[in-house]
């Protein structure tokens, strides 16, 4: 059977799924002269299930193909994952797929390392210099540094990098992952991500969590709020916000709680006192031994609401109002995000808040206040059986291995270094100088779609196939409640002149007499698809090996029944109670000193993240949801201290933190707090393509080496600045104006 | 016959309608770029976004109230709203943009001449008018829609309801001898809404969702007191 029939039934079914039954008609109407012999289907198209690789979320998508063409990203409803919702970077998959910028060949290094002067050469020539590579590197230090470690992809880098003798794997991101970890843990002794199931909450409390825009999933969060909302026909879940900006995240909350940067924690702590206090007061925690109450008290007791007062500024009554509604709305969570992870203080921050979680959870189900029976816990055995399979460790994660490849690349000890889909030279803070070590890494192989700010630093570049026209299999990054396995299937024919990334490591492998088990990217997804086949149970039995195959690329993959209440054996295991004693909240510590006046606060947009996709014109001209801006980055500045500093709209400001500068243009923006200024991620390419090079400034700069206590992933939000005008101006795209009115005024509040 | 009796005909078993809940909507705007992937929007570049000459047919307006920290912020996706007592039709001296039997304001780009009358007459802000010929880069172009055109230079566009998804269905249903089905049809922007706010349906037949959503007491419509008639139904967010 041909990859074509895999398609063709791909499709079918995907189309009947989302539009009843299309197809037939079309092709009755218009005749073929020539009858077509892979299904071509010239009006409707064939839709293809395969997984999203736009962030590493894993969203499901089905993408409509015309006449052997990618047209339109569509999400899969069946997926648990995204559930039919696809978010902008997603629908952009179909530009960056066609980007005329792609990488259509090797590239051999001509000049020196960092200046972009490369020559092209056949895919085999580089395969070979990287197998010459491989030969020789054998325990001479080698590494490698990819944007997932959960895809089939990095189960052969890994595989690879365990023959040549090294374990270092890197996934660096700025995303507070390893501290969560860390507090998963602590609180549950699970060694995974955290996972809030918030779409049967009655009241949701967001500690700095920009869960819709900037957490590990924002579709699936956006799909769960909207149910929250108004999936319940009686009741609709109410959310609050607490944290430094109004982000979009805070915008669809019912209220807005400014509080202290790095002060979370300290809430935390205070809610858990209020909420201890007023359930024992009511009698709710009776079946809660005395000797654990006791230890309870004397653990939260110094946490009173006007002590928390002083250090977040949240009024105390405030304090207690929120420890009522989180009592009195139950089933009630609160979500910890970036403003309690990127502070010195963020992994106690964190399990402060777990504690919190723990402590509501105990009181719902001990009191019957849950309306509907408690879902049991996360059952994340065979989630973590399917990492097994994938083999790259969780502690890839870890900002230690990063720091780690770059401290021994810089001083000449790595032989090979291989970069997959990942710009570190752009993500990762300056002052980690990860480009400088790059340039001393004995031989670097970049795998890459597009020519970028790392690939500068290539020996050679290997143009990386885009996931439109790849095999693959990812493994839904956090258990979404469920194990979930997604498969990526090629929905066009593959360009000429690309190589699926797996694949082209796999070759090089065989190439330097590294005996593999595997012959191509494709089986390595069969052969998990083959090992897991007996837990599926939810593929009827009587399928043969192939038929298991094809149920699983005609559905995107394979996840049981979203209806929990089927999940078996129903075993609802007693809260665990996170050790509270242990938790002790220190006070945030900063980078920089008296001069520098204002807290800088980094965070991630919707449409740009990390700026993986910032070199898509439709990104790019989307308009940010706060700031309507679009085409340049900025930096945000309260009104009334614009006022103060004489600074308007479009003035450039130097912004300048103990470890570097960058200039960008004030955009005047009524939800950031009077005494702290914040800059979007993603800006500020050195080199990623006419339409992202040079275009904003890259907060990066600013950021230096200041690890928070337990943790090597820098504090991104424990760093203060200071402005100056430059006396330069410029013009910024804007949809609307910043007091919020448009060109038309059709809606009052 | 005068526009008004034409608008007035109701010998149609379909009127389209869209219901947008702004308590779901988190104004992400998955559903702006979803829309300029299924209608061939182009992009307009940095200098004529500046003269805001952008071609999106749904934006996200947000509303902010308030100073810190007592802030209030509303996000409304903003589309053509369909009226059916269009300020935009009855000013278009070729009836480039008329009023169909299904209800929908829909603009013939083969009749326009770029007087730009109906984009100045419609109160939304959401007529888009080609200034300049749109340019797609190989091999750019090879993800166009094939089901609609690419629109030239001096034309005047927006958003369509994703008309041809409305003839599809349409033709489907016609070949089986059946009705449309409610929510066979989905625009491009519910279809991606990953907060399931948007709706769309046949507002004629009283069992569809929209009809249903249409009862709601958060129910309102943009510039209401106008009697503009819009079938664009918001609903209220907040409690």
């Amino acid at each position: 059977m041909d990859r074509r029939t895999f398609m063709k039934l791909g499709g079918a079914v995907a189309a009947a799924g989302m539009t009843g039954a299309c197809g037939q008609a079309a092709q009755k109407i218009i005749p073929y002269a020539i009858p077509p012999n892979d299904g071509v289907n010239p009006v409707e198209g064939w839709f293809y299930s395969t997984t999203c690789r736009m962030c590493d979320a894993g969203c499901g998508i089905m993408v409509r193909t015309v006449e052997g063409r990618a047209k339109k990203v569509e999400g899969n409803p069946d997926h648990p994952i995204n559930r039919g919702g696809v978010c902008a970077r997603g629908q952009a998959a179909v530009q960056q797929y066609y980007h005329p910028e792609r990488l259509k060949t090797a590239l051999k290094r001509t000049g020196a390392k960092g200046n972009n002067s490369f020559t092209p050469i056949p895919i085999d020539e580089a395969l070979n210099l990287l197998a010459e590579r491989m030969k020789t590197a054998r325990g001479k230090g080698s590494f490698v540094i990819a944007s997932d470690a959960n895809d089939v992809t990095s189960a052969i880098a890994w595989k690879i990098l365990g023959v040549l003798g090294s374990t270092d794997f890197a996934v660096p991101a700025l995303n507070g992952r390893e501290k969560h970890v860390r507090s998963m843990a602590f609180a549950k002794g699970l060694g995974t991500l955290p996972y809030y199931d918030i779409s049967q909450l009655g009241f949701l409390l967001l500690l700095g969590a920009d869960i819709l825009e900037s957490g590990f999933s924002p579709v699936h969060y956006a799909g769960a709020y909207g149910e929250m909302r108004r999936g319940n026909p009686v009741r609709r879940g109410r959310m609050v916000y607490v944290g430094r900006r109004m982000s979009m995240t805070a915008a669809s909350a019912d209220r807005f709680i400014a509080a202290n940067p790095g002060s979370l924690g300290f809430l935390s702590m205070g809610l858990s006192h209020e909420v201890f206090r007023i359930a024992g007061d009511n009698g709710l925690l009776k079946k809660i031994p005395v000797s654990l109450k006791e230890k309870w008290k004397s653990a939260l007791g110094d946490y009173t609401p006007q002590m928390v007062m002083e250090k977040t500024a949240v009024p105390a009554k405030v304090i207690t109002g929120l420890a009522r509604e989180l009592l009195e709305q139950m089933p009630s969570q609160a979500i910890p995000g970036d403003d309690v992870v990127c502070h010195s203080n963020g992994v106690d921050s964190l399990n402060a808040a777990a504690f919190l979680n723990a402590l509501l959870k105990q009181i719902a189900r001990d009191g019957n206040l849950l309306k509907k029976p408690d879902l049991p816990e996360e059952d994340i055995s065979f989630y973590l059986r399917m990492k097994g399979f994938i083999g790259v460790p969780e502690a890839s994660h870890d900002y230690a291995v990063f720091r780690k490849i770059l401290r021994q690349s810089a001083k000449g000890q790595t032989a090979l270094g291989m970069i997959i889909d990942a710009n570190p030279v752009h993500t990762a803070p300056r002052s980690l100088k990860t480009a400088e070590a790059l340039a001393k890494t004995g031989f670097l192989a970049c795998f890459s779609s597009f020519l970028n700010d790392t690939t500068r630093f290539a020996d050679v570049v290997i143009p990386a196939a885009h996931f439109l026209e790849s095999w693959s299999a990812q493994i839904g990054d956090y258990p979404v409640g469920l194990p979930v396995l997604s498969t990526i299937q090629p929905v066009v024919k593959p360009a000429v002149g690309v190589i699926q990334t797996g694949d082209a490591l796999i070759q090089a492998a065989s190439k330097a007499g590294i005996k593999l088990d595997v012959k191509n990217q494709e089986e390595v997804v069969k052969s998990l698809v083959k090992r897991f086949r007996p837990e599926m149970y939810s593929i009827p039995r009587k399928l043969d090996a192939n038929g298991v195959w094809e149920y699983c690329l005609r559905n995107g993959g394979w996840w049981p029944e979203p209806d929990k209440s089927k999940l078996s054996p129903r075993y609802v295991p007693p809260v665990q109670m996170p050790a509270v004693e242990k938790i002790k909240i220190a006070n945030p510590k900063y980078a920089g000193g008296k001069d520098y006046g204002f807290n800088l606060h980094l965070y991630k947009t919707v449409n740009m993240g990390y700026g993986e996709a910032v070199n898509l014109p439709w990104l790019l001209e989307m308009p940010e949801p706060m700031t309507t801006l679009s085409w340049d980055s900025w930096v945000e500045i309260n009104p009334k201290t614009a006022v103060k500093l004489g600074i308007d709209n479009g003035d450039v400001l130097k912004i300048e933190s103990p470890f570097g500068s960058v200039e960008a243009p004030a955009f005047i923006y009524p939800g950031i707090a009077p005494n702290t200024v914040a800059m979007p991620f993603g800006w500020g390419h050195e080199s990623f393509g006419r339409h992202a090079s040079g275009r904003g400034a890259n907060p990066m700069a600013l950021l230096g080496d200041f690890p928070a206590e337990n943790s090597d992933e820098p504090a991104w939000r424990a760093v203060k600045v200071k402005i100056g005008k430059t006396g330069k101006k410029r013009k910024m795209v804007r949809e609307g104006n910043p007091e919020g009115e448009y060109e038309a005024e059709v809606f009052q509040l | 016959m005068t526009l008004k009796s034409f608008n007035d005909k109701h010998d149609n078993d379909y009127h389209w309608a869209m219901v947008i809940d702004l308590d779901c909507c988190d104004g992400c705007g998955a559903c702006t770029i979803a829309c300029q992937a299924e209608n061939n929007v182009p992009t307009v570049g940095e200098e004529r976004a500046y003269d805001k000459r952008t071609m999106s047919w749904l934006r996200i307006e947000r509303y902010f109230e308030g100073e810190w920290p007592n802030l209030r912020v509303v996000f409304l996706p903003m589309l053509c709203q369909q009226c059916d007592k269009a300020p935009c039709e009855p000013v278009c001296p070729v009836f480039a943009t008329y009023h169909n039997p299904e209800g929908l304001n829909v603009m013939v780009y083969n009749r326009c001449i770029g007087t730009r009358f109906c984009g100045n007459n419609c109160p939304f802000g959401v007529r888009k008018f080609n200034w300049f010929k749109n340019r797609w880069e190989e091999p750019l172009e090879q993800q166009l829609n094939p089901d609609i055109s690419v629109r030239e230079k001096g034309v005047m566009e927006k958003c369509t309801f994703c008309m041809q998804r409305i003839r599809r269905g349409k033709d489907h249903a016609k070949d089986e001898g059946r009705e449309v089905r409610d929510g066979e049809i989905i625009p491009a922007c519910a279809q991606t809404c990953p907060t399931k706010a948007i709706t769309f349906g046949n507002i004629r037949d009283s069992k569809s969702k929209v009809a249903e959503l249409a009862k709601s007491k958060r129910r309102h419509h943009l510039l209401e007191e106008h009697g503009l008639e819009t079938h664009v139904i918001y609903l209220k967010g907040g409690e």
